[in-house]
Order: structure tokens, then sequence, then C-alpha cells
């Protein structure tokens, strides 16, 4: 006897304008070319003006929290890859530094482990910021910008597929480090890669940067206060294009080298669309630079994997000691976090995946009250959401 | 000739010539030999391979092999434990309760035999504590310690005390069990006070062996990076149908907890009382059972169509949908 | 497709002279030319396959050379859906009407392994094993994700089923045959 009921509606939505008018529900979704996926908007609407949005959830919901207690943790690495497919290798990573850090083994990741899990973290960072901005252009009807990034992306996919053999979903990460060594030359295509994409970057800004009608639809429009952005759990860019100078990559250190070597934090101060837009560009900049500070520091001798926790079908009988955690990395999104229950055996006994769109999109409504659909479909651009994480 | 070889296991109790000749039967009739002179020829064939000495019935140091193999299993027997044992106890009391204790039980008062009992017992338990410092502290300690370490925990402990049950590690991260009515004090407290501006997560965990269910909170100060993890402990219900378990909600404070307990709600089934809107979020609305917790039952599949004013239809027919 | 008919009786249908100037061939040879080569797919994407189906829309693998030049949000004008990525039960009535929505001739190609079976999601409680299901499927696409070669090969395949399809109207046969979709 399920003794709750649910209310109707929530409670800020309302349903008549002052002056008595009904007002207008409009359904933005699940099938919709800028939804970003399948994502329901429920929007009430006073003619154009937006009075509550709705997110419905649960299009893509695939129950993977459940599937994760079948199987072993190894399993799980490739379950991870499908949350947020854009940036697969953040979910890999985040998962084997939760897990490490509950096997108390994150000091005894080799160096050179550490260093190609931070090289594929930065460039997976350039791709998933490319493709972010060509569907940010999408929304706002700038098509151009669409192609021109995901012939970009292919650059990177590229360099990833050398690494791992997969273009979208790598499975790479493995527990103590990385699957694989780095192939013969692979510095050398990512030093040939980097001024190219410079390049290109410096093209995109040069279309879109100082662009009227960008800064029409952009500038002032869905404005996240700092101390709302906190409260609500954002994280990443975000939460950074509020001014809040988070980055756990600095604040909550997953990964040694990024203390070796000069980047900054990147912040803006206005939080509106535009300030995430800047934030986003300047970031794959500080990615880039940090690629190439990092492609003579790699060490030429070095495991690619801790030999204590060993490779492969040792990880699959891999036992964990009873406990639980909670850590997080700073991926392109923000904070991917994973909260592990461990009992002792190779199977995880609950494996909760923190999903940093669900908390990026929470504020959406407050962002867009008073705004039109327009305005709507261009923040839930900057907010960057992707579904297969925000359902899981 | 099996009435010739010895029926021994050891290699010591053959001679050579015999040793020979039951070499020979093996290769020959291995199924007339016996149990244990088949064991005895694996032995020698271990020992030939590992090129060991090989000691016979018949040479010279047999009898010593013999003997020292005859002591080897009493002395392999691992030491009993010191301090414990009936002996050592007696000798820990006080001479006039030995002298009692040496005596014949039916000889002794009733008086005499509960002074003595009252003394054994006390003198046992003396012991295991004993035995169990030189160990070491339990692991709860431990991590109770080293929880109470951080300044931020210990604060929240001499202020809210009263209302938080025990403190542990999790892993990296002190983490305190509040009582289900003080949630909301000591989160606003969190929130307001101390200045613990970010929610990082809040999940739930099922352990039907502790027939508990778990809500865990995780928060974190932007400014010092200071963690705390909360969690409350909900007895777990007898079944997917029973009533559920409420805890206050902390939307209030954290508007970052609006989605998350909804999606607490909908995977475990818990009641977030105070959540504005508590309906389900990732699974249709009339989906019947809370698929996170361990006794969801997956072999019962449920279908999902649409009604004709685009709402879900969650049925247990499979012509009602997909 | 062009100069199918080359004689009509024991006469050169096209006289040589005239050979660069006259294309002869049959309606639904031509229909079928024409369907196949412009097929505009629905702007549908699930999840991750949607990705590689972007890569195959940017200008690295171009679907529109294939014909697939714009790719329309509405089902109305839509003649092909891509299914990529994995349907779930709550998404299933929705696919439904969108394939309802479309009008014939119409086909559907279902790419990755999530849309042809379930994929990885064997043991979920909300995924619906296969888009077929839901609706008839021409092409089954394997991967996770297929590679936008594979998506390519997936169409041309689905080409040549139009091409070489005996029926004018699919949609007609299906009905005669009293599927449901």
């Amino acid at each position: 006897m399920v003794t709750h009921l649910a209310p109707e509606r929530p409670p800020t939505t309302p349903t008549h304008t002052e002056t008595g008018l009904k007002l207008v529900t409009l359904n933005i979704g699940p099938q919709h070319p800028a939804t970003h996926g399948v994502l329901r908007l429920k929007t009430t609407l006073d003619g154009e003006t937006i009075m509550d949005v709705e997110p419905v959830l649960g299009y893509l919901h695939r129950g993977v929290e459940k599937l994760f207690e079948d199987g072993s943790y190894l399993q799980a690495i490739p379950m991870t890859d499908r949350f947020d497919y854009l940036a697969a290798m953040h979910n890999n990573y985040a998962l084997c530094h939760a897990t490490e850090t509950l096997m108390g083994v994150t000091e005894q990741v080799p160096e050179k482990a550490q260093y190609i899990r931070a090289l594929t973290t930065e460039v997976q960072r350039v791709a998933s910021h490319l493709l972010w901005l060509g569907a940010f252009g999408l929304d706002m009807g700038a098509i151009t910008i669409f192609w021109w990034t995901v012939r970009e992306r292919e650059g990177a996919i590229a360099l990833l597929e050398r690494l791992s053999g997969a273009r979208l979903t790598y499975n790479w990460f493995r527990y103590g480090g990385v699957k694989n060594d780095l192939p013969d030359g692979w510095l050398d295509e990512l030093a040939k890669w980097i001024p190219y994409m410079r390049d290109r970057i410096a093209e995109y800004e040069g279309l879109l940067r100082d662009n009227d009608i960008l800064k029409l639809r952009t500038v002032g429009v869905g404005v996240l206060d700092p101390e709302v952005g906190k409260a609500y759990g954002c994280s990443g860019p975000m939460l950074r294009g509020s001014g809040v100078d988070w980055d756990l990559r600095r604040d909550e250190p997953f990964n040694p080298v990024y203390q070796k070597l000069k980047w900054n934090v990147v912040t803006e101060k206005e939080g509106d669309n535009y300030a995430r837009y800047r934030v986003r560009i300047r970031e794959m900049h500080e990615s880039l630079n940090m690629l190439e500070q990092m492609i003579d520091m790699v060490p030429q001798e070095g495991d690619y994997i801790d030999p204590k926790i060993g490779e492969g079908p040792r990880q699959h009988r891999m036992k964990p000691p009873a406990g639980e955690v909670y850590a997080a990395i700073e991926g392109a999104r923000g904070e991917y976090g994973c909260y592990i229950v461990s009992d002792g055996t190779n199977r995880p006994y609950r494996l909760k995946w923190r999903a940093p769109t669900l908390s990026n999109l929470m504020p959406l409504a407050e962002l867009t009250r008073g705004l039109k659909i327009p305005d709507l479909i261009v923040t839930l651009g900057s907010v960057d959401i992707v579904l297969g994480d925000l359902d899981r | 000739m099996s009435d010739e070889l010895p029926d021994a296991g050891q290699v010591e109790d053959y001679t050579q010539a015999q040793m020979a000749a039951l070499l020979k039967k093996f290769d020959e009739d291995k199924a007339a030999l016996t149990k244990n002179q088949k064991a005895a020829v694996a032995r020698y064939n271990f020992k030939k391979n590992k090129g060991m000495d090989i000691v016979f019935a018949d040479s010279p140091g047999a009898a010593e092999a013999k003997a020292a193999a005859a002591t080897k299993p009493a002395a392999a027997k691992p030491a009993a434990s010191t301090g414990t044992s009936a002996e050592d106890i007696l000798k820990t009391l006080p001479a006039e309760l030995q002298a009692l204790a040496a005596k014949d039980p039916a000889e002794l008062s009733k008086d005499e035999k509960i002074a003595l009992a009252k003394a054994k017992s006390q003198a046992m338990r003396a012991a295991s504590a004993a035995k169990k410092a030189a160990e070491g502290p339990p692991p709860e300690d431990v991590a109770h310690d080293k929880a109470l370490g951080f300044e931020h925990a210990k604060h929240l402990q001499e202020r809210f005390g009263d209302a938080l049950a025990k403190w542990q590690m999790q892993t990296d991260k002190p983490y305190a069990v509040v009582k289900v009515d003080r949630v909301r004090d000591l989160v606003r407290y969190l929130r307001i006070e101390m200045g613990f501006d970010q929610i990082r997560d809040l999940t739930a965990c099922d352990y039907p062996e502790r027939t508990t269910m778990e809500v865990v909170y995780n928060f974190s100060r932007h400014r010092d990076h200071a963690h705390l993890a909360v969690k409350v402990i909900l007895p777990r219900p007898a079944s997917q149908d029973a009533e559920l378990p409420e805890v206050p909600s902390i939307m209030g404070i954290y508007p970052g907890a609006d989605w998350l307990e909804r999606e607490v709600y909908d995977m475990y089934g818990i009641v977030f009382n105070g959540h504005t809107y508590l309906k389900r979020l990732l699974l249709p609305e009339g989906w019947t059972g809370w698929p996170l917790r361990k006794d969801y039952d997956l072999t019962k599949e449920q279908f999902v169509g649409l009604s004709e004013t685009g709402e879900d239809i969650v049925s247990f027919r499979s012509e009602d949908g997909w | 497709m062009a100069k199918l008919i080359t004689q009509i009786g024991d006469v050169d249908a096209v006289p040589p002279e005239q050979d660069p100037n006259i294309i002869l061939t049959s309606v639904d040879k031509l229909l079928k030319w024409g369907r196949s080569n412009s097929l505009w797919p629905l702007g549908f994407g699930l999840a991750c396959c949607a990705m590689e189906m972007f890569a195959t829309i940017g200008s690295h693998y171009d679907i529109a050379r294939f014909g697939s030049e714009v790719f329309r949000s509405s089902p109305r004008q839509a003649d092909l859906i891509i299914v990529p990525g994995t349907l779930t039960k709550k998404m299933a009535p929705r696919v439904k009407k969108l394939w309802d929505q479309m009008p014939e001739p119409k086909w559907a190609i279902a790419m990755g392994a999530c849309a042809s079976c379930g994929g990885p999601y064997q043991n979920s409680y909300s995924t619906v094993l296969g888009v077929d299901k839901v609706l008839p499927v021409d092409v089954y696409v394997p991967g996770c994700p297929p590679r936008p070669e594979m998506l390519l090969e997936g169409l041309m395949r689905l080409q040549e089923k139009i091409r070489n399809d005996p029926t004018i109207s699919p949609g007609l046969e299906r009905y005669l045959k009293g599927s449901k979709s």
C-alpha cells in the first residue's frame, strides 16, 4: 500500500495570469531538435513568455545502477562509458578514481599512467567542448559552427581512437592505470594537432566572440547567482561561469600531474549564457596549453598500470575492501562522482553515479522565468546536458 | 606377490629391494596394489624427482628418520595461546583460592564454591581484555577518532551531540549518523552557521541483512574544501508494498536536494516529508515497485503505454504497451 | 537506371545518334531511384549512437552525398527514421507515435546494438529489447556505437532494398498483410 500520493503540478507553476487568463502548457520534446536528446520540457507560457519550466526526465533511464550490482567492478567500466557519452573518458576516470580511493591505492598509480590519464582527460575535454560549441550554435541557428566543430572533433576522436581503439565509448581506464601504453608516435600526432586546434578555435572566436547576434541572445540571459549555483550542487563551467572558483583538478586533486603544470582555473563573473560560453572556450585553450606542457613531461619508461593490481582478467576478480567512498573528478560538464558501497566481494554492493548534468539542470526554471522560448533553448544549450548522464 | 610387500604408506617402511619390487608391480599391475602402497610409490617418485634423500627400512639412518616423522605432526600443531588456558587462570588466583581449587569440588561449601567461581571468571575476563589490548583498538574506534579529528566534525559533535549516533569514516571523509527527526536542524545549521554551501550528493542504499535503509548526504564547503557526510538510518519495509519510511526533506535548505530526493523516492520508495513535488523522476508515474531495493522482482516486467491525453499508463500486461 | 529498355521488338528503342539525349526507364524504377537517393531522415537521437549519427552528418563522413541532405525535425516531413540509442519503456509509446506520424513510404534503420536487440541492457527493468518491438525495421546496423561508415553501409543497404523492392508501396503491402504498424 503506497502511502504517498504525488501532487499534480509543482506548486511554483501558476495556472492563470493575474488578469484571469488561462496559461498555455507547451510541450517541448522528447523528440525535438534542440533538446540535446530525449528531454521533455513542460513549459507554462503566457503568450511567449515563460512562467515555469518543468523538465520531465526518464526517457533514457536504462536502470544502469541496478545492472552495476550484477557485474564485477571491471564490468562496470564500459557501462559508465555510456553515461556522458560525449566525454566517456571522464566517466571511466570517475569510477576508477573512486574505486582506487576505496582501496587506498591512489598513490600507487604509476607516474606514466597518471600522465596518460591526464593526457586523455584533457583531449577528451577539448572534444566534448567542441561538440558543445557546435550544438550551442545550432540551437541559435548558427549552423556553420556545427559543421566546423564536428569536423574538428574528428581530429580529437582520431587521437583517442589511435589510443584506445574506439571512437566514442572507449573503455580505456582501468583500476590502477589505463588499459594500454601510448602507441608510438601518438605524442607527435598530438604535438601537431595542438597548434592546428589553436588556429581553429581562433577562427571560431572570430566568428562568434564579438558577434552582435550572439551577444544579443546570450548576454544577460539565464543568469545564475553563485550562491544559488552552489546550493543546487552545480559544478563545472556552469558554476565557474558565475564566478565561483571551484575546480576539482586543483581543489580535490585526483591526479598529481595537474600540480606540476602551469594552468589557471577559468572563471567569468556574469553568470549568463555568454559567460558560460566564454568559460568553455577559454577552458579549451587551457587544456591545449596543458597538453603542450605534458608532451615534454611524459616519462618514456614506466608502467601504464599498477602491477600489484594487475591487468584485465585479474581486475575482474579484484575485491575492494568493505566500506564506502564518495569521490569525484572534474570532467567536461562538472563533477563526475561515484558513491560506492563495497561488501568485500568483487561486485559493487551499491554504485551511485553522481551526475553533473542532473544538478546543473535543476535551476533551469529559475534561470528562464520571464524569458521567451528561444532564450530557453539557448539557456538549455549553455547548461550543456547529456541525456545519458541525466537519466542513467 | 603383494603378501611379501608391506601395506604401508611411507617409503621408510620398505626396504630397498621391496621398493624395487613395488615399483615393478606398479608398472605391471597397478590395480592389485592397495591404497597405501600406491601412496608409497607416489612419495618415492616425488622424492626422486626433487632430488631428496630417500631413506629405506634397511638404510643406516632409517630409525632416526622414522622417529623424526613421528614427532613432526605433534610439533606442527600451533602453540596454544598463553594465558587463557584453565591452568594459567588458576595460577593468577590468590593462594587460598588455588588451594580451594585443588580440593575435590564435592568437599567445598557453597560460599567457597561461589567465591572460587567468581574469582575464576574475573581472572578470565581480565586475561581476555589484556589479550585484546595487545592486538590494538577495534577499527570502529579508530575510525571514530579519525572522524572527530576533523575540525568541523568536532564542532558539529559539540553542538549536536545528542542527535548524532556515531561517527565513522567514509574512506577519507567523516560521516555522522543523525536521528531522523533532527535531520533538518542539523542540515540547516550546516548550511547557515557552518557555511557548507555545496550539496555534492544525496543517495540511499538498501541493506536487507541489517533490515535498514540508509539515506546518505554529502556536503562540502567551498572556502576550505571541508567535507562532511551525514547518514540517516531508516527501518527497512518488509516488502515492496509495505508502508514507506519517511525522512524530512532538506529541499528548503538546499534546493539541489529537489531532484536528488525525487530520485531516491523513485528508486527506493523513501518519502521525503516537506518536499513540494515528490513525484517519480526517472520512471513513468504509474510504475509499481522500487527498483533499486534488493527485493525488487526483475522477472515481473511492466509495460508502458500512452493514454489519449498523453499520460503514461503502466501495467503488468504485455498488451498494454512496451 | 538509364537505358533499361534497349529494344522494342527488333528495333533499337533509341537510335544511336540520339543516345546521349534520351533516357528510357520504367515508372517504378524511376520512383525507386528517386526514393532511395533522397531519403530524408528524421532528426531523432536517443543516446550515444546519436553522436555517431552527428559524425555521419558532419563533413568528414557526409551523409548528404547519399541523398540525406536535410534532417527533418518533423516526422510528417521525413521518410526515414534512424533510431540511434536505447529504447526505454517510457519512450517506446512516443516512438510509436512518431512512426505513425510519418507518411508512407517510410523506412526505419535500427542503429546500434541497443536499437537492434537491447544492447548491453538485457537485464534492465526499463529497456525495450530492440526497437523492432515498436516499429518494423528495415535495416539493423550493429555496433556500440557503429562507426559512421557502418551507418552509411546500412544506409546503402537500405537504398538497395528500396531499389529492389518488388512492390511500389511498402506501406500498402504491410497494410494488406495486416501489420498493425
